[in-house]
């Protein structure tokens, strides 16, 4: 089993190459359909998943937290979705949340500018500058979303595997160099890759349920061992830890949960 | 009554300021102390040579030799050595050993810094525990409060009563003898244990069961799935093909269980391996842990589970090695940093195996959490290992009798330093702080203690504290800020009777002590207590003693540091203190007030 | 055949992958050796190209000599690259060889777990320390790059593809280069051939025209030659003239036009760099 991450910059033939992949390799492409799952699962309007899966939290928003709920639901979504199946995922930032699982291959397509340009020229009926400046607005308004949500730019090619200027390759090219590399051995799934998978899936879970009262927890879970880390206080502490209790009974897979308070969450926590 | 001037509005300021630091602590008190040293000469509030004299006085003096006899008793074993008998009078009642404990810990606390007394006997606290199967929570708060209320028997029990006579001697009043307060001490202790045994059901807080919870490391309770104890595994001979590398913080992360013993190939068996340490094929593992876990870990990692040690069977068993419950000292250099910052594992060579604070228990990611005073950390290692660490005095835990390094050959020298220095006072009447260097010098010279152990058991937090402070009091004194201030309240609250002026006075003195500590309350309440005491035609010397005493009433905020080492331990709550505390400071004014009353017919 | 420009964020890493793929696939080596002859031939020390190259010397070597030497060492470049079958590491040929079809400009990430180790190991820095130092010296070469080339080299859209060595390691790299070789996108045409060349013209005019006019844009198209300088309307007609008789000396120039501008920006001659993309 492997998945794809297709992460893209607006106007840079990236859900084309997703198709293409996905085509070659017999695996199924996701994008919209996680927010329909996440809009099932948590009876929470698809708009209003949409919209918090695209704008950054404006200042309202931040106070209320209501985007970070709304996210951890889609990538719970998400999660569980991909633990299934050979999946190509070109949607939202799904290589952030699936950045440590090894049978992950992380591609980022990118494009020149001018390439760019024309192309929203030619869809939006633009000029020139007005197309630039329109990419312009898209891509800081990403970048914004990405580091309010996961404290990195998203045009860090560190994120990444494999980057590829797409107009230099044409897509066919392209999407036959990904499907090349998403054969190499070293992202076949193993069964250490497969239980991080579902250590994922499993985080994102308690997270979702844990967000909306306490925005500002992080989960990590290996091997069913459950660690919400919250860093507020030892009375906000108690809160969660009574929420947490309840959580054994209706999520499964939960070996052990504890709450630590006051210690640093790690990078990989949900 | 003198009008305001500059130099009462700059005591004024700077006993405001000193307040306020003392209770946001965004500069540690001691540092705070050390300002005001500085600032009252400067502010020419008081002379250099008085700023000072806190350094060189009886009460600074009396606490170093306090706290220097105190640690040449405990390492002797004298105080541990009480135990044994104590419990065998107390039999298996709770009640009985509650009583028992805590009369014997105030006994010591008389003699010894209240904390000093608190914490040697913690460990012994949790043997009993374990042993009689009685919650930590039901043994810690009434020995803990009875700790300080011992401190109230004896002038040299605590920091405010060994600071009494310093602060009178400035008005020129009759010192206290060492055993004066004997009485109301004595009265404050019974009282106190009473209470908790009488009212102990509804004041202490309610436990789920009445057993004590058995602690990994016991001997196996009847719950064999989760009582934890050690296995020997086998990983088969292709455990790392055409796999990542398994460490043993990966299986720990994983299975919630500790690997305490390893075999690096080709046969070099390492106890207590580092969490990098990689497990190789087809070597043998010691894991410590309940039995389902070791259970699940031989299942999804194909160990062979042994039926009993066969590798480790002289590395693991009793005699070389075991688990320990510590507890973080206060003032230890551990308090705020990780165990992965201290590089605790690869230092002492032990695997921590939980940490417990409050009432919850730590199994994953312990060595990422910030430690805190009181928090109980469960180690496995080598008794030598272990031995080495409890040398450290950061952490407080009990050895096995057998292993202690106790100098009991030096029992009885320290036995005879301290009867000398008890002998000296009372007999010779000889200056208090006199005597009791004496005492401590004897210990040192006698070899029960090295001078550098000396120096190194001083809390020298608590000697500059008290030195800072006192040059504060002088300047409250000289400049008639206090007489200003003590006609304010006498304004305030009008003609009262001598008897309700004291209860104001142990009213504002523990008001004081919860907010910016015993020696602070002390030493700027003395000089307005007696002020205020001369306005009103009271004994001032009654006023003073209403101070030093009230200012061991810090019951309802765990913020002494009696409080703050046994919450862990406990598992107790601020609220916890709260209900328990409120019930003992009351009961603390009444019997104290009344005791006064009766004894000095005020 | 194609020439391949290899960058890294480690030099070590670069001129590894460069060596193996030059050795496995037959390709000419070009890398740091080539300083010694850019040396001779320019009569500057090996020393300050070094210091040109990476951006280090601090106030040894002014901006405009900095531009100098790095304008020997492109024009050496281009005269090897010119030749094909050419894999070319650690000479920052990707920020001056710009749209040339058949040069597959790939960089390659080290591990940045394994570098950061190494990194702190080799300086005897703590852990924290060492990211501090790496993320300076990341913000200088950006700094760098941008200041002599008007490029980002940390800018992905300048590549052709970018790889980290994470989970796919050297061997995979070379075998990625070696399918994309492979892809028609990347023959050599007579088209990019020229491209090559024209570049190659251009980059001897600078070399010719820097010591005495320091701010210009040179363009080449075939053995026509745009100069873009910026100088003053005073000075105008001697500056035309001077860089008309320096650029017609280089051999192969037929034509020079010269644009005075008062802004270089507004010199079409290099592509703007990309900015950044960002998710959908």
């Amino acid at each position: 089993m492997t998945v794809i991450t297709i992460s893209r910059g607006s106007k840079s033939m990236g859900t084309a190459v997703a198709d293409q992949v996905a085509e070659t390799l017999g695996y199924e492409c996701l994008s919209r359909a996680v927010l329909l799952e996440a809009s099932e699962q948590y009876d929470i309007p698809e708009i209003k998943l949409a919209k918090a899966m695209q704008d950054a939290p404006s200042i309202l928003e931040r106070l209320g937290h209501r985007k970070h709920s709304y996210v951890a639901c889609v990538q719970s979504a998400l999660a569980r979705h991909v633990a299934r199946d050979d999946i190509v995922y070109h949607g939202y930032a799904g290589h952030m949340l699936l950045k440590n699982v090894s049978h992950v291959v992380k591609v980022r397509i990118v494009a020149g500018m001018e390439h760019r340009v024309s192309i929203v020229m030619h869809q939006e009926s633009l000029s020139e500058a007005d197309a630039f400046h329109y990419i312009q607005k898209m891509d800081k308004g990403r970048q914004k979303w990405t580091k309010s949500l996961y404290g990195v730019d998203p045009t860090d090619v560190t994120l990444y595997d494999l980057v590829l200027n797409v107009p230099r390759f044409g897509m066919e090219d392209a999407a036959d160099l990904i499907c090349r590399s998403a054969r190499l051995k070293q992202f076949a799934s193993t069964p250490d890759s497969k239980r991080d998978m579902a250590d994922l899936v499993l985080a994102c879970e308690v997270k979702a349920a844990l967000v909306e009262e306490h925005p500002d927890v992080a989960v990590t879970s290996k091997s069913g061992n459950v660690l919400v880390y919250s860093a507020a206080g030892d009375r906000h502490g108690r809160k969660v830890r009574s929420q947490v209790e309840s959580l054994c009974q209706s999520i499964d897979g939960i070996n052990n949960i504890e709450v630590h308070v006051g210690a640093a969450a790690p990078e990989s926590a949900v | 009554m003198d009008a305001l001037n500059l130099d009462m509005i700059l005591v004024l300021v700077t006993i405001a300021v000193a307040v306020f630091l003392f209770i946001v602590e965004w500069i540690r008190i001691d540092v705070v102390a050390i300002l005001i040293m500085v600032a009252l000469p400067l502010m020419g509030l008081v002379t250099p040579k008085e700023a000072f004299c806190g350094l060189s006085s009886n009460a600074v003096v009396s606490i170093i030799a306090v706290i220097i006899i105190g640690a040449g008793l405990d390492k002797t074993g004298l105080v541990n050595n009480l135990v044994t008998p104590v419990l065998r009078v107390a039999g298996n009642s709770t009640s009985r050993i509650i009583t028992a404990i805590s009369v014997t810990v105030a006994g010591i606390s008389s003699f010894m810094q209240n904390i000093g007394a608190a914490a040697l006997f913690l460990p012994a606290i949790q043997r009993v525990s374990k042993k009689l199967k009685i919650p930590m929570s039901k043994l810690l708060m009434p020995i803990g409060f009875s700790a300080i209320l011992g401190g109230t028997m004896t002038l040299v029990g605590c920091s405010p009563l060994i600071l009494l006579n310093d602060l009178m001697a400035q008005f020129n009043l009759k010192p206290f003898g060492l055993f004066d307060v004997t009485p109301i001490g004595a009265a404050l202790v019974f009282s106190g244990i009473t209470c908790f045994i009488l009212l102990g059901r509804w004041i202490l807080p309610k436990t789920e069961t009445d057993e004590a919870e058995p602690k990994a490391g016991s001997e196996a309770s009847d719950d064999g799935d989760t009582a934890a104890d050690i296995y020997e595994l086998r990983t088969p001979k292709d455990y790392t093909h055409y796999r990542e590398p398994v460490t043993v913080g990966d299986l720990r992360e994983r299975y919630l269980v500790n690997v305490v013993a390893i075999v690096e190939p080709p046969d070099y068996k390492i106890v207590a391996p580092p969490s990098t340490m990689q497990v190789h094929s087809g070597v043998s593992v010691g894991v410590f842990g309940p039995k389902d876990a070791i259970e699940r870990l031989a299942k999804e990692e194909d160990l062979e589970l042994m039926p009993q040690l066969e590798v480790f069977a002289e590395e693991l068993t009793d005699q070389e090695s075991g688990t320990v419950e510590a507890v973080v000292a206060p003032r230890s250099d551990l308090v705020g940093r990780t165990l992965k910052e201290l590089e605790f594992d690869a230092r002492y060579q032990v695997t921590p195996i939980s940490l417990g604070r409050q009432d919850e228990t730590y199994l994953s990611d312990i060595a990422n959490m910030p430690l805190r005073v009181g928090d109980v950390l469960e180690l496995h290692g080598t008794w030598k290992r272990l031995q080495y660490l409890h040398q450290g005095g950061s952490l407080l835990f009990t050895m096995p009798v057998e292993i202690e390094e106790l100098k009991k050959d030096k029992a009885v020298f320290a036995g005879f330093w301290l009867a000398v220095a008890l002998i000296m006072v009372i007999v010779f009447k000889i200056n208090l702080s006199v005597c009791l260097m004496t005492g401590a010098l004897g210990m040192i010279v006698t070899r029960v203690i090295t001078i550098d152990d000396a120096y190194h058991a001083v809390d020298w937090r608590t000697v500059f504290l008290l030195a800072g402070l006192i040059p504060l009091g002088m300047a409250t004194e000289k400049t008639g800020t206090a007489a200003w201030i003590a006609n304010g309240v006498l304004q305030g609250i009008g003609p009262t009777s001598p008897i309700v002026l004291i209860g104001v006075i142990a009213l504002l003195a523990t008001f004081f002590t919860l907010v910016i500590s015993n020696v602070g309350a002390t030493v700027l309440l003395v000089p307005l207590a007696i002020n205020m005491a001369k306005a009103s035609g009271l004994d001032p010397r009654m006023a003073a003693l209403a101070v030093g005493l009230a200012t061991s009433n810090s019951f309802i905020l765990p913020t002494h540091q009696v409080n703050a080492l046994y919450m862990g331990p406990g598992g107790y709550r601020s609220t916890d203190f709260m209900k328990a505390g409120v019930v003992m400071s009351v009961l603390f004014l009444v019997v104290m007030v009344t005791m006064m009353s009766v004894l000095y017919g005020i | 055949m194609t020439s391949i420009l290899i960058s890294s964020d480690d030099q070590q890493v670069g001129e590894d992958i460069a060596h193996r793929l030059a050795e496995r696939e037959g390709y000419e080596y070009v890398g740091r050796s080539l300083l010694k002859d850019v040396a001779e031939k320019a009569e500057v020390s090996e020393e300050k190209l070094r210091w040109a190259l990476d951006g280090t010397g601090g106030r040894k070597v002014s901006k405009k000599e900095r531009d100098i030497l790095l304008s020997y060492i492109q024009a050496e470049t281009m005269e090897r690259l010119a030749r094909d079958n050419v894999v070319c590491a650690d000479l920052v040929a990707h920020l001056y060889v710009r749209d040339v079809s058949h040069v597959l400009q790939l960089r390659v990430l080290a591990n940045p777990e394994a570098r950061l180790e190494a990194y702190a190991a080799q300086n005897n820095l703590s852990r924290k320390k060492a990211k501090k130092t790496l993320e300076k010296d990341r913000a200088s070469r950006v700094r760098w790059s941008t200041e002599s080339f008007g490029v980002s080299e940390y800018d992905p859209a300048i590549y052709d593809i970018v790889v980290q060595l994470k989970q796919i390691d050297a061997d995979k790299v070379l075998q990625i280069i070696r399918d994309t070789a492979a892809f028609r996108g990347f023959q050599t045409m007579t088209y990019s051939r020229m491209c090559l060349q024209n570049l190659l013209l251009a980059s001897k005019v600078r070399v010719a025209l820097l010591p005495t006019y320091p701010e210009i844009r040179v363009k080449a198209d075939g053995n026509r030659v745009i100069v873009h300088v910026k100088c003053s309307k005073r000075h105008k007609p001697q500056t035309v003239s001077g860089i008309k008789e320096l650029a017609g000396n280089v051999e192969t120039v037929g034509l020079v036009e010269v644009h005075v501008v008062s802004n270089l920006r507004d010199a079409d001659v290099d592509a703007e760099p990309s900015p950044i993309t960002n998710d959908e």
